[in-house]
């Protein structure tokens, strides 16, 4: 039997007036998945958060978090959500460790001996164990980012819902997240927002795209990656014109896209057939004595490049 | 085994979820620090210290210019300026001292924080109003009161009484709670304090200015002329007792409007 989704969405829209800040989401992230909730400014991604923790309420259709209704079930869904807003905020005269005690006192009502065991062992996971007894308002951007993601875990959620974890964080902070997010992959599902593609890409298992308040794409990455035509990549030089027409006869090559670079050419080949390119392109393009090949491999593509085309495409398409 | 493992967690989903914490903060913030002896020591001085003046000096001061006032008259110059000031003046230092407590957390996002907790959207709203109410009843009114209280009896024991004078301080403490819930209403449903502070205190300055004795019967805005009035031994007009009413359902519909707002307000 599947596994029911954490997050499921059916039509959600949020509407101030005529301005749709979100229309019609169906959102389906499954258990256990790290999913970047990918789009640009004004996509709709924290209006998209904030309904799902019950900080708004939607215009119109619903959600559910652990199949519970996330207007009538908020209470009981952020029992076992774990959150961290874009810009965290907490009160500055109180120190990392007692803004995590104060935290705790939501979730747990003893013993204090562990409570304090759990808040080192957070204090450790984010690297302010130096810092724990300092005053929040006297922190940097990036300290209060880790306060942050440490009070998202403070009660072991089953859902970590991240707004842009790694924005205010300098590349090794970012590198941590990463870990952070890494490590607990085996224990909860963890839906981020992020600008940064890099970073989905390196952790990410699942992706959504938003664009101007609407759903563009939802998968797996891989199927994101690798869902296009599949594509080879060849540099060579010489005499071609016998190669070009040999191949031009290969059913399996849809397409040859050639250019010219420092006496060198590159071939970009699409193919139909991923299973026969892979076991006789390569001997095709070395059998040909007219020309020397450079380099040869798969097309990668990045995730930018993806998500560039998905969110233009999704423009011109209104 | 990990320490989460074994942690007691807290159930329950009803409209208390997280007051308990919540109330404790807010109380810390009133007691462990200067808070409440500030707050105390202001009106203290400000209130007894012009009783004093009027009751002890005045009269000395009277006398010295030819002009005689009985201890009779001091007496009563001394309830006015007492429950006269004493209505408007805590009035005052608890719109002031609420006008940020539920903005400010807005504005910062510790509201955003908080709720995206566990927490009542009630417990939340309550958390704000019991401990203000009890830090201003005992820093403004009560404090201020008991020294109150003994000026008085210094001053004349006989014409004292502890009764008139417990009349007298309920009314000015009806007063006082109009102007917070009243704040914190505002400050659920305002973004910014400007409004707040001109609604309110526009309010508490300006309504006993309006002359519509149909429209002043249903709010707080003579309760000062009238809480000195228990106090001097002088029956309480009848319209007191809609004033009265009126004031104190108002205080009542603020606190349920403001839970009901706090539970539509997006974050």
């Amino acid at each position: 039997m599947a596994t029911p989704p954490v997050i499921a969405t059916t039509g959600l829209s949020k509407r101030y007036g005529a301005t749709a800040a979100l229309e019609d989401l169906h959102l389906c992230v499954p258990r256990h998945a790290i999913c970047g909730f990918l789009g640009p400014n004004g996509a709709g991604k924290t209006t998209t958060i904030k309904l799902l923790l019950g900080l708004m309420r939607p215009s119109a259709g619903t959600g559910t978090i652990f199949g519970h209704d996330i207007v009538r079930d908020s209470l009981a869904i952020r029992t076992r959500v774990g959150y961290l807003p874009q810009q965290p905020a907490f009160y500055p005269e109180l120190t990392a460790r007692e803004t995590l005690r104060f935290t705790a006192s939501f979730f747990y009502h003893g013993p204090s001996h562990l409570i304090e065991a759990r808040i080192k062992e957070l204090l450790h996971l984010v690297g302010l164990e130096a810092k724990a007894d300092r005053a929040v308002g006297g922190f940097s951007g990036g300290e209060r980012q880790r306060l942050g993601i440490a009070q998202a875990q403070l009660n072991a959620p089953d859902l970590l819902i991240l707004d842009e974890p790694a924005a205010a964080l300098d590349p090794l902070g970012r590198r941590d997240v990463l870990t952070i997010m890494e490590r607990l992959r085996s224990q909860t599902t963890i839906f981020y927002s992020t600008h940064i593609l890099d970073d989905v890409q390196q952790v990410s298992d699942t992706v959504v795209i938003m664009h101007q308040g609407r759903l563009v794409r939802q998968g797996p990455i891989t199927a994101l990656l690798h869902g296009g035509q599949p594509c080879f990549t060849v540099t060579l030089s010489g005499d071609s014109t016998a190669l070009t027409q040999r191949l031009s006869q290969v059913p399996w090559i849809a397409q040859i896209s050639v250019s010219h670079q420092n006496g060198t050419t590159e071939w970009q080949i699409a193919v139909d057939d991923e299973a026969s390119a892979e076991r006789e392109l390569f001997r095709l393009l070395a059998q040909d004595a007219q020309v020397t090949v450079h380099s040869y491999g798969r097309t990668t593509v990045e995730l930018e490049t993806i998500f560039m085309q998905l969110v233009e495409g999704s423009s011109h398409a209104r | 085994m990990r320490a989460e493992a074994q942690l007691q967690a807290i159930t329950g989903a009803g409209w208390w979820r997280g007051l308990g914490p919540l109330l404790r903060r807010e109380q810390r913030r009133w007691w462990g620090g200067k808070r409440w002896w500030v707050q105390a020591l202001l009106w203290t001085l400000l209130l007894n210290g012009l009783l004093a003046l009027t009751l002890f000096v005045l009269p000395q001061v009277a006398a010295s210019d030819g002009v005689a006032i009985t201890p009779a008259e001091a007496f009563e110059f001394g309830a006015q300026i007492f429950f006269g000031l004493g209505v408007i003046a805590p009035a005052i230092g608890a719109i002031i001292l609420l006008q940020d407590a539920i903005i400010e957390e807005k504005s910062t996002g510790i509201a955003e924080w908080l709720l995206s907790k566990p927490i009542a959207r009630s417990a939340y709203v309550l958390a704000k109003l019991l401990p203000n109410m009890l830090g201003m009843a005992v820093s403004m009114l009560l404090i201020p009161g008991v020294v109150g209280f003994a000026i008085f009896w210094v001053f004349d024991a006989e014409a004292l009484s502890l009764g008139a004078f417990l009349a007298s301080g309920g009314i000015v403490a009806l007063h006082l709670l109009f102007y917070l819930t009243l704040s914190l209403l505002l400050g659920v449903i305002l973004r910014t304090r400007g409004p707040l502070l001109g609604i309110t205190l526009g309010s508490l300055l300006g309504g006993p200015l309006v002359p519509v004795a149909a429209l002043v019967q249903f709010t707080p805005w003579k309760l000062g002329e009238l809480s000195v009035l228990p106090m001097l031994g002088v029956a309480l007009p009848p319209i007191a007792a809609t004033m009265l009413v009126s004031t104190a359902l108002w205080s009542l519909i603020f606190v349920g409007v403001a839970i009901w707002q706090m539970q539509r307000l997006e974050l």
